[in-house]
């Protein structure tokens, strides 16, 4: 079995080319044209909300972008060239639901004091995915017509996911929420390096900078706790 | 062990192996355009010895400017006289691409369609062979093979019927990356195939040790895939060194393409090689070399040690 396996690569589960990777984030802008204020504003306001503290409301503002992500990316398109699309396609829809739940039975986190770096770090991941993610095709010389977009495209989505759910709900909520969002990720981080595209590890060093931001943030409110026990 | 070999099939196929194993490669033919041909052993039909792979560059979705632009691939290939195109359900929207391509330039005569039935696409052989049949657009298929040898023996005997029913020409089997080759050789030895598929070109040529000889003692055709490994042998080969000039001199190979496809198709027992390509000036590339000579075996020895050197 193992023999078998042997002689592999990555680029050997990628069954296309690096040309048609690009024509599908451009087919993604095509369709979705003239939505794309609108999706950067839902992914701004999530963020905005998030960083107030109307945690629920933030969270809320999240599923319609992966219904819209899942459907226009996955399942009407990556659908015709990986087998596996249609699976990754549920899996947002799922994450969808979940967040949908999340916020209709959450309770609203308000503005925590003291783990201002935690913040900071987790805004800067979902800026990243709302207002940088588009900009890296473009820098990468490839033009605004492959530019990612939050809610139409699944890594910018992913990444703003990350950040405002590090802002929003706490602990194991948090990690549930975050679950699918981490392993589109990495999926996506491996397709793009067995592809050779120019900015394959993006999706990783957001994921990363999140778990940094994720990690930080629990030290920060397992220090609270210490002292708020010594007093 | 196949049990469904009667005497006479038996008789048969040792009289078109050993024609076709042992006198014929030795000659190739040529067509009218100077493309080298090559036989089948099981039948003596020829084939030119440069096909057409699909797989990754032929998966482009319904993305009709993607379409048409490896439709205009296809049309070169048949303009260069090409035969032999490869498919397989694991290549995404490729089978769909095919009817596309054969829809606009129509089916022409050198077409030899050569398709895969692979288990994890699910249906049997005949359901898998009726939907690629619809999504090419044909009637029936010259050649269809079983997949990287996934479920074999079910999808052999269902290709064997359907090969006695007429829906069919020439059945076969697949491997690739030099995997499976004990189970490989097995098949080849024990079944009644007449076309295998398998990985060959200058750096990986672990079937020269018993899979191509055995074809030539079996009568069995050879596709060779991944003639370039995927790419990665002519980027590799372009940053180390340019075609040295006693191969130019001795066989006209002005670029590695033009070597690495030459060394392959030369062997006696290849009948075809499938580079696959999303450009038609590397199609180009790829079709001058099934014209002109061969390398002799000196010079494949040369090349092989040139190669390694590097």
């Amino acid at each position: 079995m193992i023999d078998a396996w042997q002689g592999y690569r990555l680029e050997h589960f990628i069954p296309f080319t690096p040309e048609v990777y690009l024509r599908l984030l451009e087919r993604v802008n095509e369709a979705a044209w003239p939505l794309h204020p609108a999706a950067v504003a839902l992914g701004l306001a999530s963020l905005v909300f998030a960083w107030r503290g109307r945690a629920r409301l933030a969270v809320l503002l999240l599923a319609p972008a992966w219904v819209s992500s899942g459907v226009l990316f996955h399942l009407q398109r990556y659908a015709e060239l990986n087998w596996a699309a249609p699976y990754l396609g549920w899996a947002f829809l799922g994450q969808a639901a979940l967040l949908l739940g999340l916020a209709l039975t959450g309770h609203e986190a308000g503005r925590r004091a003291g783990d201002a770096p935690h913040r900071a770090l987790a805004a800067a991941v979902a800026l990243a995915g709302i207002a940088g993610y588009p900009l890296v095709a473009v820098v990468a010389g490839h033009g605004w017509g492959h530019a990612e977009i939050f809610a139409l495209h699944p890594d910018p989505t992913a990444a703003v996911t990350l950040g405002v759910v590090l802002l929003a709900p706490g602990g194991a909520r948090a990690a549930l929420a975050a679950l699918v969002p981490v392993l589109w990720l990495a999926v996506s981080t491996l397709t793009l390096v067995g592809l050779g595209i120019a900015w394959a590890w993006a999706p990783a060093a957001l994921a990363a900078a999140a778990g940094v931001g994720a990690l930080a943030g629990a030290m920060n409110r397992g220090r609270a706790r210490s002292t708020s026990r010594a007093r | 062990m196949n049990t469904n070999c009667t005497r006479r099939t038996a008789l048969k196929r040792l009289a078109t192996g050993v024609a076709g194993a042992w006198l014929l490669p030795r000659v190739p033919l040529a067509d009218p355009g100077g493309l080298l041909r090559k036989p089948i052993p099981a039948t003596g039909e020829t084939l030119p010895a440069v096909g057409l792979g699909t797989w990754r560059t032929f998966n482009v979705g319904s993305d009709r400017r993607l379409m048409d632009a490896r439709t205009e691939v296809v049309r070169a290939f048949f303009g260069h006289g090409g035969g032999l195109v490869d498919s397989s359900p694991m290549y995404g929207s490729a089978p769909d691409l095919m009817g596309y391509a054969l829809e606009k330039l129509g089916a022409p005569g050198t077409l030899f369609s050569a398709e895969k039935v692979w288990s994890p696409a699910g249906g049997t052989a005949r359901e898998q062979f009726a939907d690629l049949s619809g999504r090419w657009g044909v009637p029936r298929f010259d050649l269809v093979q079983v997949h990287n040898l996934v479920d074999w023996r079910a999808h052999l005997e269902a290709l064997k019927a359907m090969k006695a029913e007429g829906k069919l020409r020439y059945i076969g089997i697949t491997t690739s990356h030099g995997r499976r080759h004990r189970e490989f050789e097995r098949v080849m030895a024990d079944e009644a195939v007449d076309f295998v598929q398998l990985t060959y070109n200058l750096t990986h040529r672990e079937a020269e040790d018993r899979l191509l000889p055995l074809a030539r003692e079996r009568g069995l055709a050879v596709i060779a895939n991944r003639p370039y490994d995927g790419g990665r042998l002519v980027k590799g080969l372009k940053r180390r060194a340019r075609v040295p000039e006693w191969a130019e001199r001795a066989c006209g190979c002005r670029t590695w393409p033009d070597v690495l496809l030459r060394f392959i198709v030369s062997h006696p027992a290849v009948t075809c090689a499938i580079p696959a390509t999303t450009r038609v000036d590397h199609l180009d590339e790829n079709m001058r070399a099934g014209v002109g000579p061969l390398p002799s075996p000196e010079l494949r020895a040369r090349l092989v040690r040139h190669v390694e050197s590097l």
